[in-house]
């Protein structure tokens, strides 16, 4: 199966955002703009994450949406304060290919999910889990309840999602490497598509995510716009370390990246001004 | 014209996009009167199979669509949930009957311990299409549960885990495709180009 690079942006307040730990926020411009960037830089799926939501309601409006969305030929998954029927057609009509649902999987019995999960079938749905590591415990994080995942009992939510996103919150924007210890996580696990959330650190960290047989892909925010086709960047990476991935629009000539040694040694290589310069 | 079914259901949102982006003149049908001023037709793919037989049934148009499917008058693209409405009966729901206008019935996607749905993108190999001439890199995006078991007209076909199945069909007018090709890219904008330029 082929491997995920995911591009997730993060939406507060109509603006795409660099959030680190979910508690500081970078402004980086029109999520438009950096969504078809990412597209263009062969990102294999776009995951817009609303965290400007208000009480049961996203902030991203349909129209917003669509505008966001008319130029994009991806899947786009989108979550983020969605909790009723209504804005899951909305969003679905309007360029969304999955929804990212996490309070209205955990509160299943008192809405009208399974209805909503009949009409669309359940692999239009993400369960977009929290995780937090809290006294070196990893546990799960829904309002203000934290769960053990020893005592989360996975088994009741299988029939409302076709894929599982496990979100890191203490790994957010801190570049400090994917959750290694997936084999810790097996009870949790579901038999479904699984991506990796927070944490891409360098090409070895993501080596290492990718190479798990659980994992599906993984889902980069902030590592993606420090450079400029960055997506293609990792690709030709992975490429190289025989992993199967998508290839990107431009893989018509190779990209390399260039360390600051390497700076040396090529701009050693090439010639020499022919004039001195003062 | 091209129309768009349009049943209140799916992502016709992308589909529509795609259609602007490319300077296609189309039409939303959600009723008999619609779809007599339409030649073409696209189903965007979402969806249960009781769902979209519902809002088939609902919208009125059951009857006149099989018709024209039959007769030949209509070219139609069924993508994902658009093309399991073609056959008799589905695993998904087996309280409904679909079209039945291709022959074969709709089956749970079956890889032992693998996971289910199968979400991402995939290869698809051709064995009656000439994938050369509309996509040089056939990889699509998927997101299925069930496959689409015909006897006869298979175009393309898919790899999940060893388990092949059935990614497109092709039977003189008809076009269904198990991906997402409004989803799928520079590859499946190619595909989508190819049905409407035909």
């Amino acid at each position: 199966m082929i491997k995920r690079i995911i591009g997730k942006v993060i939406i507060l307040d109509g603006l795409h955002v660099r959030s680190v730990g979910f508690n500081k926020y970078f402004p980086i411009g029109d999520p438009k703009f950096s969504i078809k960037y990412l597209q263009e830089w062969g990102a294999d799926e776009i995951s817009i994450i609303d965290i400007s939501y208000k009480v049961n309601k996203p902030a991203i409006s349909k129209t917003q949406l669509k505008s966001i969305t008319e130029d994009i030929n991806i899947p786009i998954t989108i979550g983020g304060g969605i909790r009723s029927a209504d804005c899951i057609d909305d969003f679905f009509k309007n360029g969304a290919e999955k929804i990212a649902l996490q309070t209205m999987i955990f509160e299943y019995a008192n809405n009208n999910l399974n209805e909503v999960i009949n009409k669309y079938g359940k692999q239009s749905f993400v369960f977009s889990l929290d995780l937090l590591n809290v006294k070196n415990q990893l546990c799960i994080a829904h309002k203000d309840e934290l769960i053990t995942i020893k005592k989360f009992v996975m088994n009741q939510y299988l029939d409302y999602f076709g894929e599982l996103h496990l979100n890191f919150i203490n790994l957010d924007g801190m570049m400090l490497d994917f959750y290694r210890n997936i084999d810790n996580l097996k009870e949790l696990l579901p038999e479904c598509p699984i991506i990796l959330n927070s944490g891409y650190k360098n090409m070895e960290s993501l080596k290492n995510a990718l190479s798990h047989s659980d994992i599906s892909g993984v889902s980069i925010g902030n590592g993606l716009f420090f450079k400029e086709h960055s997506i293609e960047l990792i690709k030709s990476q992975l490429a190289k370390a025989h992993q199967r991935i998508r290839p990107g629009y431009n893989n018509l000539y190779e990209l390399f990246e260039l360390d600051s040694m390497d700076r040396i040694q090529y701009s050693s290589k090439l010639p020499k001004p022919n004039c001195n310069y003062i | 014209m091209i129309g768009i079914l349009n049943l209140n259901f799916g992502n016709t949102g992308s589909i529509e996009s795609f259609l602007k982006r490319n300077g296609y003149e189309y039409l939303t049908v959600n009723n008999k009167r619609d779809l007599q001023k339409c030649s073409k037709l696209i189903f965007p793919g979402m969806g249960t199979f009781k769902g979209a037989m519902d809002a088939l049934h609902e919208s009125g148009i059951t009857k006149s669509l099989k018709k024209r499917l039959e007769d030949g008058s209509l070219k139609y693209l069924g993508i994902c949930i658009g093309m399991h409405v073609l056959f008799n009966k589905s695993e998904e729901s087996p309280e409904s009957m679909g079209l039945a206008v291709l022959k074969g019935n709709i089956k749970k996607l079956s890889v032992g311990d693998y996971p289910v749905p199968h979400i991402g993108w995939n290869e698809v190999e051709s064995l009656s299409m000439d994938m050369n001439m509309i996509s040089d890199n056939p990889i699509f995006y998927f997101a299925h549960s069930y496959v689409a078991c015909p006897t006869e007209k298979i175009a393309t076909t898919g790899c999940y885990h060893n388990e092949y199945f059935i990614s497109s069909i092709r039977n003189e007018n008809i076009f269904g495709v198990q991906f997402h090709p409004e989803k799928s890219g520079k590859s499946g904008e190619n595909i989508l180009n190819y049905f409407l330029a035909k």
